[in-house]
This record gives C-alpha cells, sequence and structure tokens, in this order.
C-alpha cells in the first residue's frame, strides 16, 4: 500500500482530480441534507431497516427467490465469484450471446466478469460513462459513483479518438455526444444486458436501479436477455422500506432528490408489452460476504454504496481509490476489502484512516465506519501482524499511562532529552519511526512545565 | 399488502414456501442462518403511516412541480385546454428543432377523454410516428426527433413523473429521442413519492405490479467528465412536461 499511495501523493493531476470530485459532492451531499428538516429521522429509519434485513437475511432472500421465480424470473445463488461468473457464461452460451451492454455493477468489478466474457468471445460494453472510459484505458474504477474522476478531459479525449479512429475535441459536451452515438449502438445491438442492483424488494421481487444517465434504463429495455447481480445484503423487506432508502441515497451521493432514473423491475416483459427482456436472471452474489454476517462487523453489509464517506475523508481526499488497491476505496473500502478478500494481506488497509469519524457522521445508514477500521486493527494486531512498532509502542504506553507516577517521569525525561532537537518550540529531528511522521507535520515540544506541576504551584502560591 | 411476514421475521421463524430450491440454495441459505443463529435480531421499524391522498390543491402542485422539474433542468407548463395545447406543442418543437415525433400504442388514446388532445397533436406541425403491425418502437423511437408519452404520475417535491410498463407501452418511446415530451394529466400530480408509493401498493393489491415503473426526474445526465454537467448522455437531453386538464378516468387518475 505504502508504494501505491507514494505514487498517489506524487501525482498532482490526480490529487486535484479527486479533490475538484469530492469537494464538489461533499458540498452537495450538504445542501441537500441541510434542506431536509428530519434528515436524523430519515438516517436512523435506513439504519433501522438494513440492521433488520441483515438479522433477517436468509428469509428475505428466501422470499426474494420466491416472489422473482413467481413474476417469471430466474435466481441463481452464487457462494462465489467464480459461481457468478460460470453461471452468467453459461446463461450467454445457452442463447449464443455475442455482445453484452452492462450497467454499472461494483459485484461484476468484484468477480471481474468482464475479462471471462472476454475470453469466452463475448464483448462486453460498459455503458455507464465513467466506467466506459476506465474500460477504455484498461483501468480499474477509483470512487464508488464517478468511476472515471482520474481521467482529465485530454486523456479522455485521446481514449476516444482510439475509438473513433480520428481525432475528437477534448471538451466535455463533443466527448459526451461521441459516447452517445457509439453506445447507442451498442445498445440496439446487444443480445444481453448485465445490470447491478441498488436494492432488492422481498414483498414484491422488485429490482431497482438508479441512475443519472439513463444507461439503466436501456439495460433493462433493449437486449433479449437480462441478468441482475445483486450482492446479497442489497435486500429490502418492502416497497415502504425502499421509499425510505431511496430517501436518504441521492442526497448523500450527489446530493439531488432524487436521481434522474429510478427503475423498478419485476420481472421479465408481459404479453403485449412491445420492449423489455424476455427472460430475466437476478444472481445473488456472497463472494465473501458471510464473512461479516453475524460477527462484529456485520454493519459494513449495510452500506448502500452512496460514496458519501469517500468524499469526507481526508485520507481518500488526498490518494483516491486505487490506493485501496481493489474495488473499493475510501473508509467503506478500508472496511470490506479485508473482510470480503483476505485479512492478512489486505489488513493494513485499516490503517490508511485518521479515525477522525467523518464517514460516520455523514453515513445515511449509520455505520460506525470508524470503530470497525479500530476492530479491523484489533483483530490484525491479534494475529500478531500489526505494524512492526505498535505492539512495543503500546506496550511503553500501557506502562506508562497506568501510573501517575512513571507518567510524571517520563514527561521530565521527555523534557530533559528533547533539548537538543527543539528549536522554537518544535521538535526539529527525532529518529525513525517518528521522523516519517514529523516529515509533513510539526510537533509541539513537551511544555518546560505540565500541566500538574503547575497546578502545583498555583495550590501552594493561593495557600 | 400483507405485513404479517414482518412479524414472522421478527419472532425469527422463517416458514415461507420455497420457489424451486434446489440444494445448492439450501446449503447457501443454511450458511447463512448459521451465521446468524446466536445473534440478536434487531426489531424493524415498522410501515410508516400512508400519506392520504389529501384531496389538493392543483394550482399549487403544478406551481411546485414547475419549479422543482425547471430545478434539474426540465420545463413543465399547465395547457387547459387541447388548443392551448396545440398552440404550445407547436412552439416547443419548433424551438427544439423537433419534426418528428414518436408515439406509444398507449390504450388510452383510444379512450374519448382523450380524444381531443390526441387531434391537438396533429396540428402541432410535426410529423407523428406510430408503432403498428410495420416498425417495432424501437425502431420509431431510435429515428424520432421526440417521443411523447402520457405519464401515470407525477411528484410535485421532486418534479418527477412516472410511467409504467402495460399493454402497448413502451420502455423505450421516453428514453431513445433526444427530446421527451409528457402529457401529464393535472390529477395524477400528487406531493410526494410516499403518496404515489402507497397509491401503487394500493394498486398492485388489485392487480399486481406492472413488469416495470419508471420514475424520471430531468434530463438524462452525467457528471463523469472533470465533474462537468452534461446532459442527454444516453437518453433525452431535454424534456418537456404539459399539463393538461383531461377529465379524470377510468385509468385511476
Amino acid at each position: 500500500m505504502r508504494a501505491r499511495v507514494r505514487r498517489a501523493l506524487q501525482d498532482t493531476a490526480l490529487g486535484r482530480a479527486v479533490w475538484r470530485t469530492t469537494d464538489g459532492m461533499r458540498s452537495s451531499r450538504r445542501r441537500a441534507v441541510a434542506a431536509v428538516d428530519d434528515w436524523e429521522a430519515k438516517r436512523e429509519r435506513a439504519r433501522q431497516i438494513r440492521a433488520h434485513t441483515l438479522d433477517h437475511l436468509d428469509y428475505y432472500l428466501t422470499m426474494l427467490a420466491q416472489r422473482v421465480r413467481a413474476l417469471g424470473g430466474h435466481v441463481f445463488f452464487a457462494d462465489t465469484a467464480q459461481d457468478a461468473v460460470d453461471y452468467v457464461l453459461d446463461v450467454a452460451r445457452r442463447h449464443g450471446v455475442r455482445s453484452v451492454v452492462k450497467s454499472k455493477s461494483m459485484v461484476s468489478e468484484e468477480i471481474e466478469l468482464n475479462a471471462h466474457l472476454a475470453r469466452a468471445g463475448i464483448t462486453a460494453v460498459e455503458t455507464d460513462l465513467g466506467e466506459y472510459i476506465v474500460q477504455l484505458g484498461n483501468d480499474r474504477p477509483s470512487h464508488l459513483i464517478a468511476p472515471a474522476m482520474h481521467k482529465n478531459r485530454s486523456q479522455i479525449a485521446q481514449l476516444f479518438s482510439q475509438v473513433a479512429g480520428e481525432a475528437l475535441p477534448d471538451d466535455a459536451p463533443s466527448l459526451n455526444a461521441f459516447a452517445r452515438r457509439t453506445l447507442r449502438q451498442k445498445f440496439l445491438e446487444a443480445d444481453m444486458g448485465i445490470t447491478g442492483c441498488n436494492f432488492a424488494v422481498a414483498e414484491t421481487g422488485t429490482l431497482v436501479l438508479v441512475t443519472n444517465e439513463g444507461n439503466g434504463r436501456m439495460v433493462t429495455a433493449l437486449p433479449r436477455i437480462q441478468v441482475t447481480l445483486m450482492g446479497m445484503e442489497r435486500v429490502v423487506p418492502t416497497m415502504d422500506d425502499l421509499d425510505a432508502l431511496l430517501d436518504v441515497l441521492a442526497r448523500s451521493a450527489t446530493g439531488q432528490k432524487m436521481s434522474s432514473y429510478t427503475t423498478l423491475t419485476q420481472g421479465p416483459r408481459r404479453a403485449g408489452e412491445p420492449d423489455g427482456p424476455e427472460e430475466l436472471h437476478l444472481v445473488i452474489v456472497d463472494n465473501g460476504r458471510s464473512n461479516m454476517l453475524g460477527g462484529e462487523f456485520q454493519e459494513a453489509l449495510q452500506c448502500i454504496r452512496c460514496s458519501a464517506c469517500q468524499n469526507v475523508c481526508p485520507v481518500f481526499q488526498h490518494v483516491g481509490g486505487h490506493a485501496y488497491g481493489w474495488v473499493y476505496g475510501g473508509p467503506i473500502g478500508a472496511v470490506i476489502t479485508p473482510l470480503l478478500r483476505d485479512l492478512d494481506q489486505w489488513g493494513e488497509l485499516a490503517e490508511a484512516s485518521s479515525l477522525c469519524g467523518a464517514c460516520t457522521e455523514v453515513c445515511p445508514v449509520k455505520i460506525p465506519l470508524h470503530d470497525l477500521l479500530i476492530g479491523l486493527r484489533r483483530e490484525t494486531a491479534r494475529r500478531g501482524q500489526a505494524p512492526r512498532p505498535y505492539p512495543a509502542v503500546f506496550r511503553v504506553w500501557r506502562r506508562v499511562m497506568a501510573d501517575a507516577r512513571r507518567w510524571e517521569r517520563g514527561l521530565k525525561a521527555l523534557q530533559l532529552l528533547q533539548r537538543p532537537l527543539v528549536r522554537d518550540g518544535r521538535w526539529r529531528w527525532a529518529p525513525p519511526p517518528v521522523s516519517d511522521w514529523l516529515a509533513h507535520r510539526a510537533l509541539p515540544a513537551v511544555a518546560p512545565q505540565s500541566f500538574r506541576q503547575w497546578w502545583r504551584a498555583q495550590r501552594g502560591m493561593g495557600r | 399488502m400483507n405485513r404479517d411476514f414482518q412479524r414472522q421475521a421478527r419472532d425469527s421463524s422463517p416458514a415461507v414456501e420455497r420457489g424451486q430450491p434446489d440444494a445448492r440454495e439450501e446449503r447457501f441459505l443454511a450458511k447463512l442462518r448459521a451465521k446468524l443463529k446466536d445473534r440478536p435480531k434487531a426489531p424493524h421499524p415498522g410501515p410508516r403511516p400512508v400519506p392520504g391522498a389529501a384531496a389538493g390543491d392543483v394550482d399549487g402542485l403544478v406551481t411546485r412541480f414547475s419549479q422543482e422539474l425547471a430545478a434539474v433542468g426540465g420545463r413543465a407548463e399547465r395547457c387547459r385546454t387541447p388548443e392551448q395545447l396545440a398552440a404550445r406543442l407547436a412552439a416547443v418543437c419548433r424551438e427544439a428543432g423537433v419534426r418528428t415525433i414518436a408515439l406509444e400504442a398507449d390504450p388510452r388514446w383510444d379512450q374519448p377523454r382523450w380524444q381531443p388532445w390526441r387531434r391537438a397533436l396533429d396540428k402541432a406541425g410535426c410529423e407523428l410516428l406510430r408503432p403498428g403491425d410495420g416498425p417495432s418502437p424501437r425502431e420509431i423511437a431510435a429515428a424520432a426527433d421526440a417521443g411523447l408519452t402520457i405519464a401515470d404520475f407525477a411528484i410535485a417535491d421532486t418534479g418527477t413523473i412516472g410511467q409504467w410498463t402495460g399493454t402497448g407501452r413502451s420502455r423505450v418511446i421516453s428514453l431513445l429521442p433526444l427530446v421527451h415530451l409528457v402529457l401529464l394529466p393535472a390529477g395524477s400530480l400528487v406531493a410526494t413519492r410516499a403518496v404515489v408509493m402507497g397509491r401503487m401498493e394500493a394498486a398492485a393489491a388489485q392487480q399486481g405490479w406492472p413488469s416495470q415503473v419508471v420514475f424520471i426526474t430531468g434530463p438524462s445526465r452525467t457528471g463523469d467528465i472533470e465533474g462537468a454537467l452534461t446532459v442527454g448522455v444516453h437518453g433525452p437531453g431535454q424534456v418537456h412536461v404539459f399539463i393538461v386538464d383531461v377529465e379524470s378516468g377510468e385509468d385511476g387518475n
């Protein structure tokens, strides 16, 4: 991770781009939330719905599967990424699918579906504009809902020009117009549409897609087969619950009251309808989520992928999403990546936080993100994998803090030791690992008189 | 709708009958059940009261709707008579350079109360493309300058219009053309999304949910290129709503 962070910090263009995106979304969110008078009540309801659903996840998934089937859809439960990929490939093969259009799906990023489809000779095109740019650049999304925020206009113009076979101007309207023309053709030709799933309503078998561009509508209107990939935690009990979650989703994400398009899909097209898919498949994916279920990290599954925590995170603002190394960046990524994948390998992500708690404060479903990060650090330490100086430093710290006399002796020792290192009340040099910290920050010197010493002196004078 | 399952879920006694479960699915669900076995169960907060369909101040709703839609880049205006609609539609189409308009095979066009409005379209000075035995809605919509639909509901609070699928109703007339023209019966306008959801649930209790419901709030938009807001990326770049005073009738609006 250190290497990725260093690369990100050296990239000043990236720094500016991340700041622009997160700053814009952060202020939009703030305005939208301020305009709602019972925001805290809405958050609390959203949290309760998500917590209740997760505690009864087997029950609601059973109900969802039953309702989707009653509507004429197919349902498949995928334990692993491989199961999900195999199922999609199988459906594609059975129908002789050659081309696929996709709307945004983070699950498909997790399971690297595009690469698998390509290996099977099937062309899959991302149709969310940001995802399309990311795909052309052979890249990964760097933000939950602004996946191409790390690319600037001229880089995008270059990518598009390669597709066009001619040089395109690099203003946003021209680039959009090119994408509209190119992707329109893909929509009309595709045999299969693959979508993600913002929510699924158990009571009614409804699959919910929220988009601003309308690509989610295209993908569920034009191809003859629809495959929806759903993280198993995305189910909600009722339409009323869906309404409560829609209340907080768009506001937390882009600050809109409602996204441009919200579609509720109940099964494939019916007799007498001129369009929509003839066949609909719902793939319910675990892929590591059950690691969190029933344990101290279950609340992380409440996430509705709004990106609010990314936009307020001081670490994310400096390094962007790629520095987190996998599909999910920011505070939520630092929590779920180690848990979805492998704590031994990814546990260091939990260090990528100042524990300021800004993420917890904005989360629309009240995930205690910074508490979960501390929990992960604890778990990593328990496995003997904490960063090297930590155990020794904290052992000393514990001994010193547990005894007032030791504390005072420690302070006195520091007052003496710091003398050659301090100038103008600040530390100028320190041995590693404190030197890393000093490279970017000022460490005030230990005061010549501690509060306790001062207090004793005051009391002595008063008497 | 029946909410008994919420109580059942709180008691944590999953007893719903399965669709077509196979061994894999049983294993998947058993895995989740085992993980959750010892966990205390969080209660459901319960349904919110369904907001009453308060007999509306239509003018107030129209004003609110128009403001909210304008805020997200759409336009709305009221047409009290078919003559007004014909004149305004002609003006809007001229301004937007629309020469062909795609229509749905919406059964409402055959209802008597819609006839005067249907005839108003003929006077808009545009060629109307209708799906029939020949070209499909997708072919018509892909070729037309604009698509025109009748909204099933609208939400003043957010400037949202809504449509559902049904016999003859297409998913793409409101999606493929660069301009979306909407006729919104003034009586279908309500204050909040919660009212719409309540009404849809009540209707669904009788006849089930349609295959798709779409909420449309302004034009198709993106900020994916350097955060610059651009409209018309995949769907319409312009949404123009004509709020029409059509008599209320059999489609429940």
